[in-house]
Formats: structure tokens, C-alpha cells, sequence
């Protein structure tokens, strides 16, 4: 009986054990987790070993979609919600994206050598990380290891499609009780080719990542971690925008104490403060006069747009073994600050205007959570969940208020209550086969833009938007039922989900603003806009034909609703999934995977402004080659067919990379 | 010639800037005290006539001064006085809309005058004149009044129509106050207010496209002042545009204010 509880939990464990080697090791076949890095086993026999980015692993995560922007880190979309419905930490933290226009999101912020596993929980069944409508999504980083050793990992590539040379490497070192590790990538891409070979202009970036990390042991069970991560970008081209990215620089500092075995009832005890900053720079310098006169949206002028954020916060969590029940304990606290201006100087007169986009809007938020597990029989695993959270908001900066007065009189605070709760019930039907049914209720506060932003633009439906401090809770009801079949070689994963969510948010059309004919934007007020449906399918099967050979496949469909508009949510995925066949011996990985969606013709009209987006098949063949113990070469091609495609949660139908040709070296000493 | 209040905003941030300076060195100032620059000042045999304002000059448009008259005792005469303002265009003199009334300020007695001042001294010169008949006094003195452009003036069915801004020296951020008042001429010395209009305010930024939200119209309170609320959320250009209407009757062409600030 212990042993089913202690497999289902074992994901759980992998979060509070992270530096435990023994599950590391482990390959995940886990929709929530995947595990991203082996520690320094350059040459694992493994899926991930053969991907490139925190991107393309995010892929393979059956419920996460990509929006990009251009060829810069994407933003991973579960489920069709996007990061203002998702609780995105790294390790627990909080961290808030500094582009009022969305260019940065936090995955833009971390490399994929600095992360061990990513976690997400689209069921809801996991609010040990915060919690929102959508769910929740963290990433785990990479921690020193304590194996008395010295260890260098070097991996350079080279991809053709861009131009694109990535130095990254990491290095470990420990001594006794003490570890250290060192990462960093160094990125540079220029203009990326699309489909058709058609070159994509503006469109190149530089970024630079490093991580510090150390690790010591005091005692048998309590260790002390220290980690600092800083990435840098630069002059990133945006070609469907109207600006580049200038740079951005996001610094994060942590102190992790972990505590393991302190009673038998207190399994392990971690806590954490941290500190991270974010600054974003954009602006449109770059781009030809004739560009900037003639241009639909805000012609005549060039407009820098700063922002930043400003985290800090605590968490602790505990487990407890309550007799052969497991009770997970958490808390947090988080303060953060964002700020973001504008100035529109006229490039004829040389006339300047100045607005404030978020002024220094202060956000407090205090969270509780409780987790209990506990075993009902030999075949039923019950877990309940419980997460309250108070936030609130305040605009804090004098011209911010008078700007957006006439919106908000003085209602320049915003305060909410957040209720959850979920329930997960598992069935064991035989060794190989369970199904789980997580019913719950989630609700979210409006963001900080929802609630107080003002004059932000939004290029996908050619909007302005305005922020409303006084938007109710967006609340989900959710069912999601899952199946799984496992048998040595063969695995069938089932998940069919139901959201019901109360008071969607989304812009609606305001027309106090008196605007000229040739105006060619519309402003919008957050609102709560009535309910919205939410149903879907994932079903993934992973068969390893014999000891070389295998197959994964993965398919996955929603259809969703707004019910006072009749229409389609924005960025509701279309039927789209994967299949890979692989081979794999000792020292050869080699896939061949092809990747496809249908056509969306599901599309708002109302909320935002989509159109349909094709379907589209593309081929990729990735190898992974150990030459020795040294050296290993990462090779292959992707979008083989030079396939000219975008998805549907492209920004104004932006393509995909083209034809890739890529050749990286991995260095192990 | 309406970018002019854009350096009347900036004078009137200089005055303000100084005063801070001044409340600075002398923090325990009586905040009671009123500050007044002379701007005229003349003895005619017994009598001494001072005019004084908070501003450093007359001003086309609103102006609010201050006269101070006394005897050779020192003793006020304010009471026994009666006001006019008049200008002299070489051709023909007029008056322009104002009140007087008696106030007692820093504990002296001063003839406060609110005039509106349709237009500035360029056009002609502005004098006032106070008169007494039992005192036999019958005083002209002259006064510079300085262009703003915060005065609009315009023909409507043969009538003339003086529309003063009121507000808006130093226009910032946010709500502001949107006040003008709209007088008539009856007679080159008679200048009505007019009470019974509608008004329509309408922003807009001109370098954007884009106007605000939240303008109040200016609705007539009392004496042809008339109160709204303007909306600029962001700094840069603004063009406010007013109409003025009788019923469903335009009154005059729309008339339209620039500011940058």
C-alpha cells in the first residue's frame, strides 16, 4: 500500500528533493514533469538530449502551446491560457514580466542549462506553486552537485536558419560539503530564414545568461543554497511589431535552506527569499523614417517605452507525514513593484509627449497552502488542495492617478480574496492501468495591467488598452478526467478536460475617447466579459517497438467558447500534436519527428482580432552522436521540407523558422 | 497666438517656483497675508490711489485687482467710489464685463475689482476711472493690460461675443478645471453676461489622433462663468475644441484652444 502512494508521489518529491541524485536520474514520463537536464550525463539516452531550447522542450509537454514574437524566446501558453492565467514561478519564486507589451516572458529569462525540470500542473491538482485559472507552471533549476568532483560540460552549435551561434556550458565543482556551479550562453542570431527560404529582415538578437549557484551542507540534513542568475539581451528585431527590444537585464538573487528528516513527523522543511529585477527597453530608433511616417499606428514619432519590475519575496513549505498520510504545508509572501513609461517624440516638430503606463503599481500578496494526501484503499489515492491568497495593488505614482483619473476617480487600490480549492481522485485499476479525477475551483485577481494599466497597446487586435481597478475575480470551475495505461513498452495517456470560467476578462471597446478619422486604433477597458467554456482533449502514446526502436505520439484538441460573444476565446489551440519515431542505441539518438496542426478556423472576432491560420506539417530529424566519452555531436535539420508555416498564436501571422541545418559539439570533461 | 498660454503657464510655474522659495526661508509666514504688487500708483491733491493684484501685471482676459484710496488722514475712501474700465481706442472708447466690491485685505480696505479684460492694451490703452461727486473726484488712471490670447471674440447675428478662458494657466496632468466666461455687448459700455448657452468641450491631441476621457462640458453657473472639466492624460500637444449653443442653435464657429505642455 505504501508503495502505490509513494510512486504517485514521487513527482511531489522530485520538487522537495531536488538535489537528490537518485531521482534525478530517473526519466520522467510524467505529463507535469519533464526533466530537462541529467546532470552532466552528457549522453543520455533521452528525448531531451536531442532539443535545442527551453522551447522546444516546452513542446513536448502535451499541454503547452508556443506564442512567438520573432525568433526570441517564445511564451508557453497551457491550455490556451496565456501567462496572465497561469501562475509562472522558477523554484517557487515569483517573477513578472517587465514589457507591458509581452515581449519578455519569464521563460525569455532562463536558459535551458539552468533548469533541471519544468512542472506544470493544467489539472489544477498542484497549488503548492500559487495557482490560477489556467493552472500553474515551474521550472526547476539546476543545483550544485555534491559528488567530490570537477566537471565541465561545454556544448557549442551552430543553426543555419539564423546564423545563430550558441556558446553554453556549465561547470561543477565540490569539495566535502561545499558545490559550486556555473553556467552561461552566450546567444547570437541574425536574420532568420522562414519557409521558402523568404528572409525575415529585423529579426536578429544577442543574449547572454549566467548562473552562480553553491550548495553547502552544514549537516547531514540541512543544506544552504545560494544562486544568482543574470541574462541579458539586446537590440532584438521584432519585425511583426512596430519597435525592437533595446535590451533587457533581469538579475535574481536567492537563499534556499532545506531541511530534511528534522522529526518523524516534519519530512523536509525548505525555505527561500529572493530578490529579482527586471528591466526592458524597447524602442523603434532602428527603424527608416519612411517606416516610422507612414505606419498604421502612431505615425510620426519614435516611442521608447521603459519597464520594470521589482520582486521580492518568501516562501517555506513543509511535508508532513501524518501516520501514512502525506500533508504538504506551504506559505509565501511576495512584494512587487512595476513601472512603465513612454515618451512619443515627433520626428518632424520634435515635439515630445510623456505618458505613464504603470506607475509603480505595488502589489502585496500573501498566500496559505495545504495539500493532504492520504491513501483511502488499495486502489483509491485522494488528494485535497486548499490555497488562499490575498493580493492587493496600489498605484503609487502621483502623475500615474491624474492620468487615468477620469477611469478611476480614486480608486487607486485593488484588493482580493482568492479562494481555491481542488480535488484529485485516483484509481488504480491494476498495476498497469488508473484513471484520476480532479475536480476544482480556482479563481484569479485581475493582473496589475488589467487592473491598472493605462494606454497599452496591443498589436494583435489593434487596440489601446485601459486598465479597470474595479473587475471581479475571473473564477474557474474545472473537471479533468485522466487515464493511464502502462505496460513495459507501452504507454496510453488520456486527459479530457472541462474549464467553466465566470467573469472571463478581456478588453471591451470604449468609446469615451474622441479620436480623428484617420485614427486607426480602438481603445478597450478591461472587463469582465460573462463566462467562457473551455473543453478539451490530450491523449499521447509512447510505444517502444523493441529495444531501438520507438514511437511517440501526441494529439491534442480544444474547443472553447465565450458565451456572450458566441465566438472563440483568443489563442484557443487548434488540433495539433506531434509524432516521433526514434532510434536509439549506445551511442546514437536519432529522431524523426514531424509536427502538425490543422487548420483554426475557432477564432475570436470580438474579444481580440484573429484570422483562420492554415495547417501545416513539418519534418524534423535530430541526432545525437557520442563519439567518446569527451566528445559528443548534436546534429540534424528542422522544418526538413522548408516548410512555410505559422501557428495560430503567431503575432500578424508571423512565419517560423524555415529549413534549419544545426551542428553542436558537447564537450564533457 | 493661443500658444501664448503655454509661456503665461511657464511664467505663472516661475511666480509659483519663487513663492516656494520664499515659504521656504520664512516658514512661520502668515498665511493670511496676501502678497500685492502695485501696479499703479498716484496722489491727486488729498487723495492717494494705489492699484494693487496678486499678479505682477493686468491681464487680457480674467483679472482680479485691487484699489486702494485714501485720504490725506490715510483713511479709506473705497466705499464712496465708483469704478469704471475704460479703453481708449483713439476712435471710440468701450468698457469691458467686470464687478467691484469692497474687502478688507492685510486689514486695509481695497475696492476689489474681478474685470474681464476683452481685449489687451495693444489695441488701445486701458485706463481705470474713479469717480465721486461728493468728494469731487474724477480720476483717470492708466494701466498696461498684457496679451494672453485666453480672450476669443466673435460675431453671432450681429451681436458680439467675448468667450474668456478662466483657467488653465497651468494646465497639468489629469483633470483640469475648464472654466470660461461668455459676455455680450449690449453697448460700447454695456457688457452682459450670457447664461443660457449649452456648451460642447471635445480633446484632442493632434500629434496622436487621439482625444481623453472623462472632459466635462462647461455648464453656466453664475455671472456667464461657465464650469467644466478638461482631461489630459499624457504631457504633449492639446487642442480643446469648444461649441457654444442656444437650443439646437450653433452659436458662432466652434472655438478651439492649443496648449503643449
Amino acid at each position: 500500500m505504501k508503495k502505490i502512494l509513494t510512486l504517485i508521489l514521487l513527482p511531489l518529491s522530485l520538487l522537495a528533493d531536488v538535489a537528490q541524485d537518485s531521482i534525478s536520474k530517473k526519466e520522467y514520463k510524467s505529463d507535469e514533469i519533464i526533466v530537462i537536464d541529467d546532470d552532466f550525463n552528457a549522453v543520455q539516452k533521452n528525448m531531451n538530449t536531442v532539443l535545442n531550447s527551453v522551447d522546444d522542450l516546452l513542446k513536448y509537454n502535451n499541454s503547452i502551446d508556443l506564442i512567438s514574437r520573432a525568433n526570441f524566446a517564445s511564451e508557453a501558453i497551457v491550455r490556451g491560457y496565456d501567462q496572465n492565467r497561469l501562475s509562472v514561478t522558477i523554484d517557487g519564486m515569483r517573477m513578472f514580466s517587465a514589457c507591458i507589451d509581452k515581449m519578455d516572458p519569464i521563460t525569455s529569462y532562463i536558459e535551458i542549462e539552468n533548469l533541471k525540470a519544468s512542472e506544470v500542473s493544467a489539472d489544477k491538482s498542484d497549488m503548492s506553486h500559487g495557482i490560477s485559472v489556467g493552472g500553474s507552471m515551474n521550472f526547476i533549476t539546476n543545483k550544485p552537485l555534491l559528488s567530490n568532483d570537477f566537471k565541465i560540460v561545454l556544448d557549442n552549435q551552430f543553426s543555419s536558419a539564423s546564423d545563430y551561434y550558441n556558446s553554453k556550458g556549465k561547470v561543477n565543482y565540490s569539495y566535502e560539503n561545499f558545490a559550486a556551479l556555473v553556467s552561461y550562453s552566450v546567444k547570437n542570431a541574425g536574420n532568420y530564414s522562414a519557409g521558402n527560404s523568404i528572409s525575415v529582415n529585423n529579426s536578429s538578437f544577442r543574449k547572454e545568461n549566467v548562473k552562480l549557484n553553491t550548495l553547502f551542507k552544514s549537516s547531514e540534513n540541512t543544506s544552504h543554497g545560494l544562486e544568482y542568475i543574470y541574462d541579458h539581451s539586446a537590440d532584438i528585431g521584432y519585425p511583426a511589431l512596430i519597435m525592437d527590444t533595446r535590451s533587457t537585464d533581469m538579475n535574481m538573487i536567492s537563499y534556499q535552506l532545506g531541511m530534511k528528516n528534522i522529526s518523524d513527523l516534519i519530512l523536509s522543511w525548505d525555505t527561500r527569499v529572493y530578490y529579482n529585477s527586471i528591466s526592458h527597453l524597447m524602442d523603434d530608433y532602428d527603424r527608416s523614417d519612411e517606416e516610422i511616417m507612414n505606419r498604421a499606428v502612431m505615425p510620426g514619432m519614435y516611442m521608447p517605452m521603459d519597464g520594470t519590475t521589482e520582486t521580492m519575496g518568501f516562501l517555506t513549505k513543509n511535508k508532513l507525514l501524518l501516520g501514512d498520510d502525506i500533508l504538504k504545508l506551504s506559505m509565501e509572501v511576495f512584494r512587487m513593484n512595476a513601472f512603465s513609461d513612454m515618451k512619443m517624440e515627433m520626428l518632424e516638430t520634435g515635439r515630445e509627449m510623456y505618458l505613464i503606463n504603470l506607475g509603480d503599481i505595488e502589489t502585496y500578496s500573501g498566500g496559505i497552502y495545504a495539500g493532504y494526501f492520504t491513501q483511502l484503499n488499495e486502489s483509491f489515492l485522494l488528494k485535497l488542495n486548499g490555497r488562499i491568497d490575498y493580493i492587493t495593488r496600489t498605484v503609487n505614482n502621483e502623475f500615474a492617478r491624474a492620468i487615468a483619473e477620469s477611469y478611476w476617480g480614486d480608486n487607486y487600490t485593488a484588493s482580493n480574496l482568492q479562494l481555491n480549492t481542488s480535488v484529485n481522485l485516483q484509481k488504480e485499476f491494476s498495476e498497469s492501468q488508473s484513471t484520476n479525477l480532479t475536480l476544482s475551483r480556482v479563481e484569479r485577481a485581475p493582473t496589475h495591467l488589467e487592473s491598472f494599466g493605462f494606454y497599452i497597446y496591443n498589436i494583435s487586435d489593434n487596440s489601446i488598452y485601459i486598465g479597470n481597478p474595479n473587475l471581479n475575480k475571473e473564477k474557474s470551475y474545472s473537471v479533468n478526467l485522466g487515464y493511464d495505461y502502462n505496460v513495459d513498452d507501452f504507454n496510453v495517456k488520456l486527459n479530457l478536460y472541462n474549464d467553466y470560467i465566470v467573469d472571463y476578462i478581456a478588453g471591451l471597446k470604449d468609446d469615451g475617447v474622441e479620436v480623428v478619422e484617420t485614427f486607426a486604433q480602438s481603445f478597450k477597458l478591461f472587463q469582465n466579459i460573462g463566462d467562457a467554456n473551455i473543453t478539451g482533449i490530450e491523449a499521447s502514446l509512447d510505444y517502444n517497438i523493441n529495444e531501438n526502436f520507438g514511437l511517440l505520439t501526441k494529439v491534442k484538441y480544444q474547443y472553447s467558447q465565450s458565451l456572450k460573444y458566441n465566438e472563440s476565446l483568443p489563442f484557443t489551440p487548434p488540433l495539433s500534436g506531434l509524432i516521433n519515431f526514434s532510434y536509439r542505441s549506445d551511442d546514437i539518438v536519432s529522431v524523426i519527428s514531424a509536427e502538425f496542426a490543422a487548420e483554426q478556423n475557432n477564432i475570436s472576432k470580438n474579444i481580440t482580432i484573429e484570422d483562420s491560420t492554415p495547417g501545416y506539417v513539418i519534418l524534423n530529424w535530430r541526432n545525437n552522436y557520442k563519439i567518446n566519452d569527451t566528445f559528443t555531436v548534436r546534429f540534424g535539420v528542422e522544418n526538413v521540407f522548408d516548410k512555410y508555416y505559422y501557428t495560430h498564436f503567431s503575432i500578424n501571422n508571423l512565419p517560423n523558422l524555415g529549413r534549419n541545418l544545426y551542428l553542436g559539439l558537447v564537450v564533457g570533461l | 497666438m493661443f500658444n501664448s498660454i503655454k509661456y503665461v503657464a511657464l511664467l505663472l510655474l516661475a511666480f509659483s517656483l519663487y513663492s516656494c522659495k520664499d515659504d521656504d526661508t520664512n516658514p512661520v509666514k502668515d498665511t493670511d497675508e496676501v502678497t500685492l504688487n502695485t501696479i499703479v500708483n498716484k496722489t491727486s491733491g488729498d487723495y492717494t490711489f494705489e492699484v494693487v493684484s496678486e499678479d505682477k501685471e493686468l491681464k487680457e482676459g480674467h483679472s482680479v485687482f485691487y484699489i486702494r484710496a485714501t485720504d490725506n488722514s490715510n483713511n479709506s475712501i473705497a466705499k464712496d467710489l465708483s469704478v469704471n474700465l475704460i479703453m481708449d481706442m483713439g476712435m471710440m472708447m468701450h468698457s469691458t464685463p467686470f464687478m467691484t466690491e469692497v474687502v478688507t485685505m492685510n486689514d486695509k480696505e481695497y475696492i476689489k475689482v474681478d474685470a474681464t479684460f476683452i481685449m489687451a492694451s495693444a489695441g488701445g490703452s486701458w485706463f481705470i476711472t474713479l469717480k465721486s461727486e461728493t468728494m469731487a473726484i474724477d480720476e483717470r488712471m492708466d494701466c498696461t493690460v498684457i496679451a494672453t490670447g485666453n480672450v476669443k471674440r466673435f460675431t453671432f447675428e450681429e451681436k458680439s461675443y467675448f468667450v474668456t478662458l478662466r483657467s488653465l494657466d497651468s494646465p497639468k496632468v489629469g483633470m483640469n478645471d475648464f472654466i470660461v466666461s461668455i459676455h455680450t455687448r449690449e453697448s460700447m459700455m454695456i457688457h452682459p453676461a450670457v447664461t443660457d448657452l449649452t456648451t460642447e468641450v471635445e480633446m484632442l491631441m493632434p500629434s496622436m489622433g487621439h482625444g481623453s476621457d472623462g472632459n466635462v462640458s462647461p455648464v453656466h453657473s453664475a455671472n456667464g462663468i461657465y464650469n467644466g472639466k478638461v482631461n489630459f492624460n499624457m504631457t504633449g500637444d492639446w487642442q480643446i475644441t469648444l461649441r457654444l449653443k442656444r437650443g439646437d442653435m450653433m452659436i458662432g464657429e466652434p472655438i478651439i484652444y492649443t496648449l503643449d505642455f
